[in-house]
């Protein structure tokens, strides 16, 4: 499955490079300001970043409805960082390959500058451990649901969409563009990518760092907050 | 015969009844999940809009970006919401308990792994499209309701069919079904050609996508959307008849062979 999964990722990768040539064959030779390198380039980080996203949500879910969260709890561990490496553990193949092609394209693109990789590798940091905590945050519905699929839907829909996952933010009005600064999302995805493609300036590069810390704070208090309301419930239900 | 069907259809309605109730047990999750359509339409229609205003030749309105590519969504999502996971059943042995049931294997494991609440969210989701085309487009709102669901019963049908042929490896419980499955399914034009129209891509992947049924509802989609060619609709229509048949007959001849494997191993 691993091997199905590592072809997959290169198909997508291929159409999205395939489409993206034709968009521009179609238009001038910028689109939002990027050239074609630029998207090809974006595409490529994007699904390297998502790759490091740990599918909490489903693990919690699960341990809360076979009643396996107790094992945990009477352990007095937080099962969250457990379900991250899980998840980790499963995408290691993925990471790699896809870490190879990153740093092939780089180089071949020419956007391959140490400074650059190592900004780069502390917005993904950064990135993580939003992500992560923000899944970790929504994961804590299942206590109250036990079925979380719509309304995990309905989250990653607007947070996949919000961080640039589905086309490039640069495409959307300034205005927006401005709103989303102040919003965690676009740091989960795209604010790292275009950092390593050099489309920010210094200004944007400390005001992002320092919006994306509160945020983590924000996320990991609330977190911190909730998941003892979410357990006190949970051993109401006779957890 | 008589009876066959009547056993039959009584199958398929049970079925449904269990699938309905499952969903029903979880309202708030059934909620949520319509509430998630609404939200990925808005997200779509806001898509299609920037877009059209980066590339001026895109070829098509926004309006009509985003019918199509909501079309394309629905019958994809239908055509999903029936493919079982023979695997499963295989692992956890229910599989042996279809088989001693008189009824056909495939149709069994296609009511089993019948999304009801899938395809009822779906059902919604396109009198939302027609209220929408009535009001904001001039789409021949007839021909659009008509080849939309004929497309997607046609298409259900040949997406099984080929699912079925590639998960008849299962049976030899080696992972090559599912790894042919994942490569021609997520592999061809599934994953853009939501969001893009075909068009966009290049010739010789037009030509791989061609077997495969989701060439057959984005081009058909695209027509009525865009031109209404009756010429170009009845062609494809027919192309994607003639390939559902042949893949039928083969998926057929594949289970029968598979099974008389599995079954010589004591499954």
């Amino acid at each position: 499955m691993v091997l199905t999964d590592i072809i997959v990722d290169i198909i997508y990768l291929f159409m999205m490079v395939l489409v993206w040539t034709k968009l521009f064959s179609l238009g001038s030779g910028q689109i939002g300001g990027f050239v074609l390198n630029d998207y090809i380039m974006y595409y490529i980080i994007s699904m390297l970043i998502v790759m490091f996203y740990p599918a909490i949500e489903n693990y919690f879910s699960s341990d809360v409805n076979n009643g396996n969260l107790v094992i945990y709890l009477i352990r007095n561990l937080n099962p969250m960082i457990r379900y991250y490496f899980f998840s980790m553990g499963s995408d290691i193949f993925e990471i790699i390959s896809m870490s190879i092609i990153f740093i092939i394209s780089s180089i071949y693109f020419g956007y391959f500058i140490i400074s650059k990789i190592l900004l780069f590798l502390v917005f993904l940091i950064i990135a993580i451990l939003l992500t992560s905590l923000f899944r970790a945050l929504v994961s804590l519905i299942a206590v109250k649901t036990q079925r979380i699929g719509g309304v995990m839907g309905t989250i990653f829909l607007t947070m996949s969409f919000l961080s640039g996952s589905w086309i490039p933010l640069n495409l959307f009005p300034d205005i927006v563009q401005k709103i989303f600064y102040f919003l965690p999302f676009q740091y989960m995805r795209y604010f790292p990518a275009i950092t390593y493609l050099g489309k920010t300036n210094t200004s944007q590069l400390v005001f992002g760092f320092l919006i994306s810390i509160l945020w983590i704070i924000t996320f990991y208090f609330l977190f911190k907050f909730l998941y003892k309301k979410a357990i006190k419930s949970f051993e109401g239900q006779g957890g | 015969m008589f009876e066959k069907f009547k056993h039959y259809s009584k199958f398929a309605i049970i079925r449904i009844k269990i699938s309905l109730q499952n969903s029903m047990e979880f309202k708030f999750d059934f909620i949520a999940s319509i509430f998630a359509e609404i939200i990925y339409m808005i997200l779509t229609y806001f898509i299609a809009t920037l877009f059209i205003n980066a590339i001026p030749n895109f070829g098509l309105t926004a309006i009509q970006l985003f019918i199509y590519t909501q079309t394309l969504v629905i019958i994809f999502t239908i055509q999903n919401a029936t493919k079982s996971q023979i695997m499963d059943s295989i692992k956890d042995g229910t599989l042996n308990l279809d088989l001693i049931r008189p009824i056909n294997i495939i149709y069994q494991s296609f009511w089993n792994s019948f999304g009801t609440k899938t395809i009822i969210i779906q059902i919604l989701k396109f009198i939302f499209i027609i209220g929408y085309i009535l009001i904001f487009s001039n789409i021949n709102i007839g021909l659009y309701i008509l080849l939309t669901i004929v497309v997607t019963i046609i298409s259900t049908i040949f997406a099984n069919a080929i699912f079925y042929l590639l998960r008849s490896y299962d049976l030899k419980k080696i992972q090559a079904g599912s790894f042919f499955h994942r490569i021609t399914n997520e592999g061809n034009i599934s994953n853009y050609i939501t969001t893009y129209p075909i068009y966009l891509l290049p010739k010789f992947m037009l030509v791989y996508s061609s077997f495969f049924s989701l060439y057959y509802i984005a081009n058909t989609t695209l027509d009525v959307i865009y031109s209404a060619n009756i010429t170009n609709i009845v062609l494809l229509l027919g192309a994607e008849i003639v390939l559902t048949i042949i893949f039928m007959y083969f998926a057929n001849l594949a289970w029968k062979k598979m099974l008389k494997y599995y079954e010589g191993f004591g499954g």
